[in-house]
């Protein structure tokens, strides 16, 4: 039964009650307090007051790099001739936002501004509900509510290590081959690598291949030309979602995963990213440009740990049939150590992949993952071990790594 | 106190004047001092002294649910147990009477405390408090008006004559002497009324601003004073056809209160359910 319908017929009953025992001035006093109460829900439905508020929510950013802070502004306009009682709320529970203006009295023609700032640290898609206005009577018995359709996305994404060396500068290039000043095909040869399957024929560089020991194809690189394009792989198997540090393993792997993608972009490499737990969940083709940039940290904002865990050899098989564009180099940000096949496996899928494997681990699986790292060592797979802490050192050894790898192209 | 510095405090305070006429005169103090040195009505206070002590410490709360109910009963009914036994062996109820003043006197006491005090109380609990109280307040004052006429300390049944009034329909005949203070009570009423409105309906606002924000100052948001005073306003315009029609049915004064107050109490009943229909 409604609130004020229960109190209406209590003020009734004790009326009855009052009025039985032929006491004038009792029964008078619970007819003036029934007549109010009944007046004021009558007043309400007449005057309508909910049909007269004007409510506008404004967020000055939908997508932002932790940890910023968000400013939610909340624009009331009351146009009634009379003061009426409203509260305003809106939520977001991810981000443990609550919003509740409480019961406020609105005069008419009057304009109420909630600014409201916050702080963002939580990677993710967040949503700001919807905004629901309740008018209320003007003794807060009964109310209606109205529910806007302004529901807003923040979308945190994860947080970007840059590279030491700055893109602009002349090494730093090097990673695509060509830097973001230099786009474009040139007749200028920058230096030789393997010979790729796809690669065009007049690019082939037979007086290399000639001189070479073991008298292999060889392919020309051009300044301007497009490098080999690298490929992340991000393990969001139920593994990640383990508490390391502050946030979860997932949040230090899309951390390093995007920090990467970032880089490789930013320095001119066609950059494509897997999202893996026991079967492939995403794949994003390399490519490079802002557009591009924007959909990998989309992408990598949004994973959260699957209820399966990663599975290597289903991994391996995937990554096996994956086209040339995807290039030679890949880097696998792996949380689970439990599998006894990935020392078996980590060789064999760098047997066609120039690989970097790292281990996003924490302290219960510290000793695993150094024996993961020890044995992938001995077959050559570099293993770069990263914790909640360690997130900035994981970069530096990954960018050695990318220059390297491209030397060694 | 938080409540003093409240408007509707004062307003509600002025709502117990006529129940502090019948319950503070020379007749209701002779007559408790002829109970005054009577071991059960000493008794009887003393458990409720006692209850409520224990109740502003919260005891009661910190017992389990069964020991609670026990520990309240035992506290509460104990002292009128003797005097029952009295009633039936010795067909005397002076004893019984001294206990059951002292309850009147101090449910009078806790209804004015609650309408003047009482904190997250709902209209109805109110408006409950007041009617409780004023009949309350009679029945001690008819009580101790009709006993001396009948030169006694108290007579119980005639104190219930005077608020048996549907009873007389059924064929009750009750006997009642014309109260002196009623002329005063009635005039004290005509403040006492709007008071009494205007304070549930400030108690309903707070209560359901408690309800929505327990952790709020306990204050009735200010702007909302103007409107409760105009639907205090409203209610007391809207009495007037309740005036009319009981000058209208004079030739029948017991239904004065009956007719006129439940008829519009059904009317009004009868537009909401039609205007919430029409809503829905």
């Amino acid at each position: 039964m409604r609130s004020y319908n229960r109190l209406i017929l209590n003020l009734f009953l004790l009326l009855l009650i009052a009025s039985l025992t032929f006491l004038t001035d009792a029964t008078l006093a619970a007819l003036s307090v029934f007549l109010s109460v009944s007046l004021n829900i009558v007043v309400f439905r007449i005057l309508k007051p909910f049909n007269k508020f004007n409510v506008r929510r404004e967020i000055d950013k939908t997508q932002v790099v932790p940890p910023a802070e968000l400013t939610t502004s909340l624009k009331i306009r009351y146009e009634g001739s009379f003061p009426a009682n409203s509260k305003v709320e809106f939520s977001c529970k991810t981000l443990n936002l609550d919003i509740n203006t409480g019961i406020v009295v609105f005069n008419p023609r009057q304009d109420y501004n909630l600014v409201k700032s916050f702080k963002v640290t939580k990677r993710g898609l967040h949503k700001l509900s919807r905004t629901k206005v309740t008018i209320m009577d003007w003794l807060l018995i009964s109310g209606k509510t109205f529910i806007f359709d302004d529901e807003q996305e923040i979308l945190v994404l994860p947080h970007i290590y840059p590279f030491t060396t700055a893109a602009e500068s002349l090494g730093a290039g090097i990673i695509g081959v060509v830097a973001p000043n230099k786009r474009g095909r040139s007749s200028e040869i920058w230096g030789i690598r393997d010979y790729q399957a796809g690669d065009e024929y007049k690019v082939i560089s037979w007086k290399a291949m000639a001189k070479s020991p073991d008298h292999k194809p060889k392919t020309k690189i051009m300044a301007g030309e497009v490098g080999s394009a690298i490929t992340v792989v991000l393990d969001t198997g139920k593994d990640m979602g383990v508490q390391n540090g502050e946030d979860t393993s997932l949040d230090v792997g899309a951390d390093i995963a995007a920090s990467l993608c970032y880089n490789f972009v930013r320095r001119g490499t066609d950059t494509g990213l897997l999202i893996f737990d026991n079967r492939l969940r995403t794949l994003v083709k390399p490519e490079r440009g802002d557009v591009h940039i924007d959909s990998l940290l989309r992408h990598l904002a949004q994973v959260q740990p699957a209820l399966d865990k990663f599975i290597m050899t289903s991994l391996t098989k995937t990554v096996q049939q994956l086209t040339a564009e995807y290039g030679r180099k890949l880097v696998l940000v792996l949380g689970r150590t439990d599998d006894l096949l990935l020392d078996s496996y980590i060789p064999r899928l760098a047997l066609n992949k120039d690989l970097i494997v790292v281990i996003v681990h924490t302290e219960a699986n510290k000793t695993r993952a150094e024996q993961i790292q020890k044995s992938a060592k001995n077959a050559g797979v570099p293993v770069v071990l990263a914790t909640a802490n360690t997130v900035r050192q994981t970069m530096d050894a990954l960018e050695k790594w990318s220059y390297a790898a491209i030397a060694r192209a | 106190m938080q409540q003093l510095r409240e408007l509707r405090t004062y307003v509600s305070a002025l709502a117990t004047i006529p129940i502090l006429i019948m319950l503070a005169n020379p007749t209701v103090a002779t007559s408790m001092s002829g109970f005054a040195f009577s071991f059960p009505f000493q008794f009887t206070i003393l458990m409720l002294l006692l209850y409520i002590f224990l109740w502003g410490r919260g005891y009661f709360q910190r017992l389990g649910p069964t020991s609670e109910l026990l520990a309240e009963s035992t506290i509460l009914n104990g002292p009128i147990i003797y005097p029952t036994v009295t009633v039936f062996l010795t067909n005397n109820a002076s004893d019984f009477v001294g206990v059951l003043l002292a309850y009147l006197f101090f449910g009078v006491i806790a209804s004015i405390y609650q309408i003047v005090l009482g904190k997250r109380l709902s209209a109805t609990q109110k408006i409950v408090f007041f009617v409780l109280g004023y009949m309350l307040a009679l029945i001690t004052y008819a009580g101790s008006f009709e006993g001396q006429a009948l030169k006694e300390s108290f007579n119980l049944i005639r104190a219930f004559d005077h608020i048996s009034g549907g009873l007389t329909l059924l064929g009750y005949v009750g006997s009642t002497e014309p109260l002196p203070l009623s002329g005063y009570v009635r005039i004290a009423m005509a403040i006492a009324i709007p008071s009494i409105t205007f304070s549930a309906l400030a108690a309903q606002v707070r209560y359901t601003e408690v309800k929505e924000n327990p952790a709020a100052e306990a204050k009735m948001v200010t702007s909302l004073r103007p409107a409760v005073a105009l639907l205090t306003f409203g209610g007391a315009i809207l009495m007037l056809p309740v005036l009319g029609a009981s000058r209208a049915i004079q030739f029948l004064p017991y239904l004065v209160t009956v007719v006129p107050a439940l008829g519009i109490g059904i009317v009004l009943l009868i537009i909401l359910r039609a205007t919430q229909e029409k809503e829905e």
